[in-house]
């Protein structure tokens, strides 16, 4: 008996206690870590942390407060937001910052969007000579627009907006297509064919998410005439041709071309 | 009398254990929260951040902006605190450079700050 009104007391104080400390009075909201963050306060940091390394040139310090932030691998998710903030039409400074840290952290160049002539590092730059150079360079190789048919888009269908062309040292050039809303935001879904001589693929915007929503790409053969359509409006017809060039380097590759379309 | 006793002091030990548990061995853990719970080592960690991104931009609205995610309307204490706890840490003379700057811009003085000032 006396063992019973023990054990009851014990549970009953127990529950009162836990009831207490996580409903009536739980610990306040404070010292909270950077890694609690919300997502868009973490790409908040995530900017920051750019802007920083823009200004420093530490690269570790740079990672480091990456990585406290938690957010996976730091060059995916610092390319992953350039890409965001370049479909979004941000400050050019804003994503050239992060397009630098992306790539300083070992980011593939293709990952990258176009940024413009880079900003040299500062000279206090402790290890300068581990910089990589960007080579996310728009080149000057014009890509014939195509053109569009002389109705207005029915609501929901796509129009071009931009093609950009860029001399990046990657393995294979890469047709990007990027399907945005009205407002800019990232569609996925989005049904491309690509077609070539003698062959026909398909690919879906949205599969790789970390480089935005909208975004869907494509390995082309260099030299060949390509031609993309949509599946929301099969009569527009774009042709591409991934064309030799050089790029910052010297190494000759072959243009990417990206094509990005709205919704009027 | 004593069973009623034991009852007590039980639930006393039982609401001292949940306390104990839900205060500090698996306190609440909150996630989404906002720059300006941040804890103190973070939140200098950012201020520094600040500081070395005004330096490489000279933005002072941008600087502000990132303060009122903090919580901070007034920067200029902050920023001082910030670089009394830097320099107390041994931090680089970079570090104590670049907020000495930022606290002149939000025009903060502080003496500690005189002699890393530009």
């Amino acid at each position: 008996m006396r063992a019973f009104v023990a054990l009851f007391g014990l549970i009953l104080g127990l529950g009162l206690g836990l009831f207490y400390a996580y409903v009536v009075d739980p610990v306040d909201v404070a010292d909270t870590t950077l890694a609690s963050l919300r997502v868009e306060y973490k790409a908040e940091m995530t900017q920051l942390i750019a802007d920083a390394y823009a200004a420093d040139g530490d690269l570790e310090r740079a990672r480091a407060r990456l990585t406290a932030l938690a957010q996976g691998d730091p060059a995916k998710s610092v390319a992953a937001l350039a890409q965001q903030l370049a479909a979004s039409g941000a400050e050019p400074s804003r994503v050239q910052a992060l397009a630098q840290l992306a790539l300083a952290l070992g980011a593939p160049p293709a990952l990258l969007p176009s940024t413009g002539s880079p900003t040299a590092l500062p000279s206090s730059t402790p290890t300068p000579t581990l910089e990589p150079t960007p080579t996310a360079i728009p080149t000057a190789t014009p890509i014939p627009l195509p053109t569009r048919p002389p109705s207005p888009t029915p609501p929901g269908l796509f129009q071009l907006a931009t093609t950009e062309t860029f001399c990046l040292t990657a393995p294979q050039p890469l047709l990007q297509v990027i399907a945005q809303d009205a407002m800019g935001n990232g569609v996925p879904g989005v049904e491309v064919i690509v077609e070539w001589p003698g062959g026909q693929d398909r690919f879906f915007t949205g599969l790789k998410p970390e480089l935005g929503l909208g975004y869907g790409d494509f390995a082309m053969e260099p030299n060949l005439d390509y031609t993309v359509r949509l599946t929301s409006d099969p009569a527009a017809e774009y042709p591409v041709r991934p064309e030799p060039c050089t790029d910052p380097n010297g190494r000759q590759t072959t243009t990417t071309v990206r094509l990005i379309f709205r919704q009027p | 009398m004593r069973s009623f006793l034991l009852f007590l002091i039980m639930l006393a030990l039982g609401a001292a254990l949940g306390l104990f548990v839900g205060w500090v061995a698996l306190p609440v853990q909150y996630v989404d929260t906002a720059p300006d719970t941040l804890r103190q080592a973070d939140r200098d960690e950012v201020i520094l951040m600040i500081a070395a991104a005004y330096t490489g931009d000279a933005n002072i609205e941008r600087a502000r902006a990132r303060f009122r995610r903090l919580g901070l309307a007034d920067p200029g204490p902050a920023i001082v605190q910030t670089a009394q706890r830097a320099l107390a840490n041994g931090a680089p003379e970079s570090d104590l450079r670049a907020l000495a700057r930022l606290a002149a811009a939000f025009n903060t003085f502080s003496p500690l700050l005189d002699p890393y000032r530009p």
